[in-house]
C-alpha cells in the first residue's frame, strides 16, 4: 500500500503543478451535460432507448458518459502513465527499485482511476441538476458491472502498456477502442441502430456490455436480466488478465534485453 | 561476476542489423569496502556493465553473485543503488524532496523513517537548501547530487556510481569523493563500483581500477600497479613549506626533477621500479625539510590510460 500511496502522492503533486489539468475536465463535463440536455429536447420523450425499460434520451446519454469515463480510463491510464515515465526517463529508475511489475501497473492506475471516478460523480451530479430521471438504482448490480467493466478494460489497458514498453508507441488497439467507443458501444445511441456488421464489432467491445449492465443497474433491473453481459465480461477478464500479465513480463524482458528501458 | 557478456543489435532495418559486442566475458570481483573504478573510452561498456549489475539489463551470458549467492534481477534491486549519470530520470515538476519521497516509498521506506532518511541524504549531498525547489529549476550538478541521494535511499550494500561528478563543481566533487571514500567504503563497508571518465577522480578515489576496452577487461590493478605495468615512469608533486634547492639536488639522484628557487614545490619523475619510490621517500625522510604533501601527478594516469587503451 505504501508504494501505491507513493504513486498517488506523486500523481496528485504532478497534477497540482498543472492546475488546469484538474479543472478543465470538470468544466468540460458541465458543458457536455448542458449541451445534451438541450439536444435531448429535440428527441421524442416517448422514444425507447433500452429494450424492456423506458429511458429518456438525456438520461440514457448521461448515464453512458458517466460510466464511459471510468471504464475507458481503465483502458488508457496504465499505458499513458508508462509512456509518460518513458519520456521523462523515470521508468528505468522505477524498474530499478524493488517494485514488482504488477505493483507498478496497479499503482500507476490508482490516481487516474480515482480522478475518473470523481469525473463520473460530477457527470451524475450535473445530470441530476439538468434533470436526468433515474429509477430505483440497484447498487449491487451497479457495483458488479463497475467491477467487471473496469477489470476487463484494465486487462486491455495492461496489454496496451506492454505494447508501449516494447514498441515505444501507444497500442493501435487502444487508439481504436478509445476513438470508436462513442460510436460503437451505444454511448450516444442504441447499438441496435448500427449496421449489422458493426453490431458484431460492438459486441466484441467490453464497454458495450459494461454500459448495458450499468444502465440496467441505474434503472433498477434485476441480476437475471443482465446475466449474458456479466458472463461476457467475466469470461473476457479471465481470458485477458493472464495474457496481459504475460505480455507485460515479455515486454520488460525485451526492453531489458535490448537495453531500451530508458529510450522512447 | 563471471564471464559477463552482452551484445546489442544496431541498425533499424532487420537486414542491415549487426550485433555489437559491448561486454565480452568480464570477470570481476569486488570486496566489501573496496572502491573499484571502471575506466574505458566512450562505448567501452562502462554503463552497460553497471546496468547489468543493477538488473536493468539482461546479460547474454555470465553470472553475477553477491556473497556467493546468484543475484537475480529482483534481488539485485534491493541490494543495489545505482547513481545514474542521466539527469533525465526525475520528475521535473516535483521538488527535490518530492522526488526523493516518491522513490523512497518504492524502496519500501515510509513515515518517520522516510522523512529522516531523506533529511540525512539531503545533508550528506548538501542539498538541504534546495529541498523545496522544483527539479526543473536545479542545475545539472545539483541534479547529479540528487541522483546520488536516490541511490543511497535504501542503504544498499552495492553502490554503482556512473560518472557521479561529471557535472558537479570542483568543491562538491571533492566533498563527494571524500564521502564515498570515508563513509561509504571505509565506514559502511559497501561494495562500490565507480564508472568515470575522470582519470584524476579514479586515481584519487579508487583502490583498484578496471580498464575496459572493446568490451574486454584489459587490466585490473591498483593505480600504482597500473602505472608500473603501463607507464615507464611515475610523476609526483612534492609540496614543501618553503623552496628547498638542496632537497631538489638530492632528489636528482633518483629521478628527473623540476624545481624553481621561488616555488615551494618539486616535481619528480621516477622509474616504475619500487626501489626508486623507496629511495625518494628515504631522501624526503632524512632531508629535514617539512613535506606538506606528496601527490601523484595526474599526467601519469593519462599515460597509463593512453598506453593501455591504445594497445
Amino acid at each position: 500500500m505504501n508504494k501505491v500511496f507513493g504513486f498517488i502522492q506523486r500523481d496528485i503533486r504532478l497534477a497540482l503543478s498543472y492546475p488546469s489539468s484538474i479543472l478543465m475536465p470538470f468544466a468540460s463535463i458541465v458543458f457536455t451535460v448542458g449541451g445534451f440536455s438541450i439536444l435531448a429536447r429535440i428527441v421524442s420523450p416517448h422514444a425507447t432507448f433500452e429494450s424492456g425499460r423506458h429511458l429518456d434520451y438525456f438520461t440514457y446519454v448521461v448515464v453512458n458518459l458517466t460510466f464511459m469515463v471510468v471504464i475507458n480510463a481503465a483502458v488508457q491510464v496504465v499505458s499513458a502513465a508508462i509512456r509518460r515515465d518513458q519520456t521523462c526517463g523515470t521508468l528505468e529508475p522505477i524498474v530499478a527499485t524493488p517494485t514488482s511489475l504488477l505493483e507498478i501497473v496497479i499503482a500507476s492506475a490508482a490516481w487516474p482511476m480515482i480522478f475518473a471516478a470523481l469525473q463520473a460523480c460530477v457527470y451524475l451530479a450535473c445530470g441530476l441538476l439538468f434533470g436526468i430521471r433515474l429509477g430505483n438504482v440497484n447498487p449491487a448490480l451497479l457495483a458488479e458491472f463497475l467491477l467487471l467493466g473496469t477489470a476487463c478494460s484494465a486487462a486491455v489497458g495492461a496489454i496496451a502498456a506492454a505494447f508501449v514498453i516494447a514498441f515505444k508507441q501507444p497500442a493501435p488497439l487502444t487508439i481504436v477502442i478509445g476513438s470508436a467507443a462513442t460510436l460503437l458501444t451505444g454511448v450516444l445511441f442504441p447499438v441496435s441502430l448500427l449496421p449489422a456488421p458493426l453490431q458484431v464489432v460492438s459486441w466484441l467491445l467490453p464497454l458495450t456490455h459494461a454500459l448495458r449492465g450499468l444502465r440496467a443497474a441505474m434503472t433498477g433491473a434485476a441480476f437475471g436480466s443482465t446475466a449474458p453481459d456479466a458472463l461476457w465480461l467475466a469470461g473476457a477478464t479471465l481470458l485477458l488478465f493472464p495474457i496481459a500479465l504475460l505480455a507485460l513480463h515479455l515486454a520488460i524482458v525485451r526492453a531489458k534485453t535490448d537495453g531500451s528501458l530508458s529510450t522512447y | 561476476m563471471h564471464g559477463l557478456s552482452k551484445s546489442f543489435e544496431s541498425g533499424v532495418w532487420p537486414r542491415r542489423r549487426t550485433r555489437v559486442d559491448v561486454l565480452r566475458g568480464i570477470d570481476l570481483s569486488v570486496a566489501a569496502g573496496e572502491i573499484v573504478g571502471v575506466l574505458g573510452a566512450n562505448g567501452a561498456g562502462k554503463t552497460t556493465l553497471l546496468h547489468a549489475i543493477a538488473g536493468l539489463l539482461r546479460p547474454d551470458s555470465g553470472s553475477i553473485t553477491y556473497n556467493g549467492q546468484p543475484m537475480e534481477a529482483s534481488a539485485a534491486r534491493a541490494l543495489v543503488g545505482l547513481c545514474s549519470s542521466a539527469d533525465r530520470s526525475f520528475y521535473y515538476r516535483l521538488t527535490l524532496r518530492g522526488n526523493l519521497e516518491f522513490f523512497g516509498r518504492l524502496y519500501g521506506l515510509q513515515g518517520a523513517r522516510l522523512t529522516r532518511r531523506i533529511s540525512e541524504l539531503l545533508d550528506l549531498t548538501d542539498l538541504r537548501e534546495y529541498e523545496n525547489r522544483l527539479y526543473s529549476r536545479c542545475s545539472t550538478g545539483t541534479r547529479q547530487r540528487l541522483g546520488l541521494a536516490r541511490a543511497l535511499l535504501h542503504d544498499p550494500k552495492v553502490v554503482l556510481l556512473d560518472e557521479p561528478t561529471r557535472a558537479v563543481d570542483p568543491l562538491h566533487a571533492l566533498a563527494l569523493r571524500a564521502f564515498v571514500q570515508s563513509q561509504l567504503a571505509r565506514t559502511a563497508r559497501k561494495v562500490i563500483l565507480l564508472a568515470t571518465n575522470s582519470l584524476e577522480e579514479a586515481w584519487a578515489v579508487c583502490d583498484r581500477i578496471v580498464l575496459l576496452s572493446g568490451g574486454r577487461c584489459i587490466a585490473s590493478d591498483t593505480p600504482g600497479g597500473l602505472e608500473r605495468s603501463f607507464s615507464k615512469s611515475v610523476r609526483y608533486r612534492i609540496q614543501l613549506e618553503r623552496p628547498d634547492g638542496a632537497l631538489a639536488q638530492q632528489l636528482r639522484m633518483v629521478g628527473t626533477v623540476q624545481s624553481s628557487p621561488h616555488v615551494p614545490e618539486i616535481s619528480i619523475e621516477l622509474g616504475t621500479e619500487e626501489h626508486a619510490f623507496h629511495a625518494m621517500l628515504q631522501i624526503l625522510a632524512t632531508s629535514g625539510t617539512r613535506v606538506q604533501a606528496l601527490i601523484p601527478d595526474g599526467t601519469a594516469a593519462t599515460d597509463v590510460f593512453a598506453a593501455a587503451v591504445g594497445q
